[in-house]
């Protein structure tokens, strides 16, 4: 009796409260992958100015997305938001070739920084579902991801179809829920 | 080279830029005090244009903002050279029939507004292609050194590959761009006289003497047609500019590139240079101007002139060069990555299913191919198999590339569509069904199921968990 009412109240109010950072260079569809992720839509998105916080659950886990600006001088600020995050979604433009290792140089900066460093780094690769974009093993040479000091996983995925973006979410949220 | 001084200093340009005449006006919607800018089409725009325009892709626009990103002098410089006026100069000319969308709600709007600006900039409809178009750079040569990446070492030590008669054979002069070549340019330029050897060319690409370039350019003047076309003369920095537009480097570069950017006319908006000025000139074999593919191709000219020495060997390497430049995707190698790396990523997932490949088969180093070997690490592939595990390593696919750069030179120059064709079939067999975007769209419809299609984690072994 007092298991099921054990269950019962972790499944009513036994949500995690999660909080998320959504960093990556401008441009790399972070708001969209954001809203996608909440609203399971596409909405249309002008550059984020500072930043925008949402909120979803996804398999009994309550992900607050921190969504910030991907603008030179934003990315100063990216390690504001870092303090006491769980987890960090990096969002990568597959297409942009040529700003990759800019990509790389602050995605490591991030890394870098002691306030995640118990947290895990999920690496999307978007806009694969533009032609000729890299493919994750591309983008995952290119950042040199196997290099990260935290535990790391890299997705291919579009936030415009949405393909790719749960594959993502699953193995964050097999991360998080495992991790306390 | 960046220093905070710089940028301050770059910064107070723009600033000084967007208060122009023309610029004051976001160049799309003509809003007014745009902050954001495309640094590569040249033009000041306002953040909702921005934001569609950043939708297009980078291959077409690059988004900056004013004030909240750091510009190089390369990217002022682009946006000074240009600017709104010279911008809607040619891709809207008319604006009082081409305007952009107002007085509606703010949904429609933007919908609206995408629509506008994609016609405006990616399908260039409201580009007036009945006299040519003004072409905003002094010269282009000025930027090429911009670019750091050279592909010279790559393709220098490269033979040529093709025989002399195959640049013969052709009659480059019959194209209207012919008379560009009398202003002087660069030695390739004017290696471009049917009947010139093989070894005259490949001299004077790799080694550039001024009496050689003078005595082909005598070559050339000799066989230019008689009535040239006049130049406007509002225009005169055209010549210089266009000149690198030899056609004889189109016969020169690589026939498949060519082809299948020929093929694709509406799709070439890289932009190697950092400007507008090769969509400038690309538009005058755009599709309301159809021409034989080989006549005046700027995307193989920019091959041309970049690998010298043209060699079906290369082709690989022109390709990864576009992209590892990076300013921007030209079509040619645009449609090849279509053809070889993106049916790997969805096709793949496609015939090889949704497999999840757990790491312990991965281990080993050499079925991975990849650094993960080096690290301790237990990797757990979550991918489809056949795109990331054979070599993931390699920028380019290995299906797909060495097929295609071997099947290219073969197909015959006249047909825009064979090369494609014959990439298709031989690199893709079995998915080639999932060329199209559409299909991979559709599959990718079809298994929303918890499969990871693209992508592969690893956990180090002293993660946290």
């Amino acid at each position: 009796m007092g298991m099921a009412f054990s269950s019962l109240w972790n499944s009513l109010f036994g949500q995690k409260e999660l909080k998320i950072c959504i960093l990556g260079l401008d441009n790399a569809g972070k708001t969209t992958l954001t809203y996608r992720m909440k609203l399971g839509s596409v909405i249309a998105s002008a550059p984020t100015i500072g930043s925008t916080v949402e909120e979803f659950e996804y398999k009994n886990l309550k992900f607050i997305l921190f969504d910030v600006g991907g603008q030179t001088s934003l990315r100063a600020s990216w390690s504001t938001y870092l303090a006491s995050t769980n987890a960090v979604i990096f969002v990568i433009d597959s297409t942009d070739r040529a700003r990759t290792q800019l990509a790389r140089q602050e995605l490591h900066r991030v890394a870098a920084d002691e306030q995640v460093s118990k947290a895990p780094i999920l690496v999307f690769a978007n806009k694969q579902d533009v032609m000729g974009s890299m493919t994750p093993a591309e983008v995952s040479d290119s950042l040199a991801l196997t290099t990260l000091p935290v535990s790391w996983h890299i997705q291919g995925c579009s936030a415009l179809t949405g393909k790719g973006i749960n594959d993502g979410l699953d193995w964050l949220a097999g991360k998080l829920g495992a991790s306390s | 080279m960046n220093t905070k001084a710089a940028s301050e200093r770059h910064h107070r340009q723009l600033m000084e830029l967007v208060k122009l005449s023309g610029n004051d006006t976001c160049a799309d919607c003509t809003g007014r005090n745009p902050r954001w800018a495309s640094w590569n089409l040249g033009i000041f725009i306002c953040v909702q244009c921005a934001g569609v325009h950043r939708k297009m892709g980078t291959h077409i626009s690059k988004v900056k903002s004013l004030t909240l990103d750091t510009w190089t002098r390369e990217q002022v410089d682009s946006i000074r050279g240009i600017g709104n006026v010279k911008s809607n100069l040619l891709f809207n000319p008319d604006p009082l029939k081409n305007r952009p969308p107002t007085n509606m709600t703010e949904e429609e709007r933007d919908s609206e507004l995408e629509k506008f600006i994609r016609r405006k900039y990616e399908f260039r409809r409201f580009v007036d292609r009945a006299k040519p178009p003004p072409v905003p750079l002094k010269d282009p040569r000025d930027r090429i050194p911009h670019h750091p990446v050279s592909p010279a070492p790559r393709s220098g030590s490269r033979p040529p590959p093709q025989t002399p008669s195959s640049f013969a054979d052709s009659s480059p002069l019959g194209s209207p761009e012919a008379p560009r070549q009398m202003a002087p340019g660069p030695p390739w330029a004017t290696a471009i006289s049917p009947g010139v050897s093989a070894a005259n060319i490949s001299r004077s690409q790799t080694a550039p003497s001024a009496s050689s370039s003078a005595a082909l350019q005598s070559t050339i003047n000799d066989r230019a047609p008689p009535s040239l076309p006049q130049r406007d003369s509002s225009r005169p920095a055209a010549n210089s500019g266009v000149s690198l537009h030899a056609p004889l480097q189109f016969q020169r570069g690589f026939p498949a590139q060519q082809q299948a950017s020929a093929s694709t006319p509406s799709n070439k908006p890289g932009q190697l240079s950092n400007s507008t000025f090769n969509d400038l000139i690309s538009l005058q074999d755009g599709p309301a101007q159809p021409q034989p593919p080989l006549q005046m191709n700027p995307w193989a000219q920019m091959h041309a002139q970049n690998l010298p020495v043209a060699s079906p060997g290369v082709m690989q390497g022109a390709s990864q060069y576009a992209w590892a430049n990076g300013s921007g995707i030209p079509g040619s190698a645009k449609s090849m990555q279509h053809a070889n790396t993106y049916p790997l990523t969805s096709a793949t997932a496609g015939t090889l299913g949704q497999q999840a490949f757990s790491g312990q088969m991965l281990q080993t180093p050499q079925q991975l191919g990849y650094p993960y070997s080096s690290s301790p690490a237990t990797a757990t592939f979550a991918a489809a198999g056949g795109g990331l595990s054979p070599g993931p390593h390699t920028p380019v696919s290995p299906f797909g590339m060495p097929m295609s750069s071997q099947g290219c030179p073969q197909t015959s120059p006249g047909n825009p569509f064979a090369a494609m064709e014959a990439r298709q079939v031989g690199a893709l067999t079995p998915n080639s069904a999932f060329l199209s975007p559409f299909a991979a769209q559709q599959q990718q419809q079809q298994q929303p199921g918890p499969g990871q299609v693209f992508g592969w984690a690893m956990q180090q072994p002293n993660s946290f968990i």
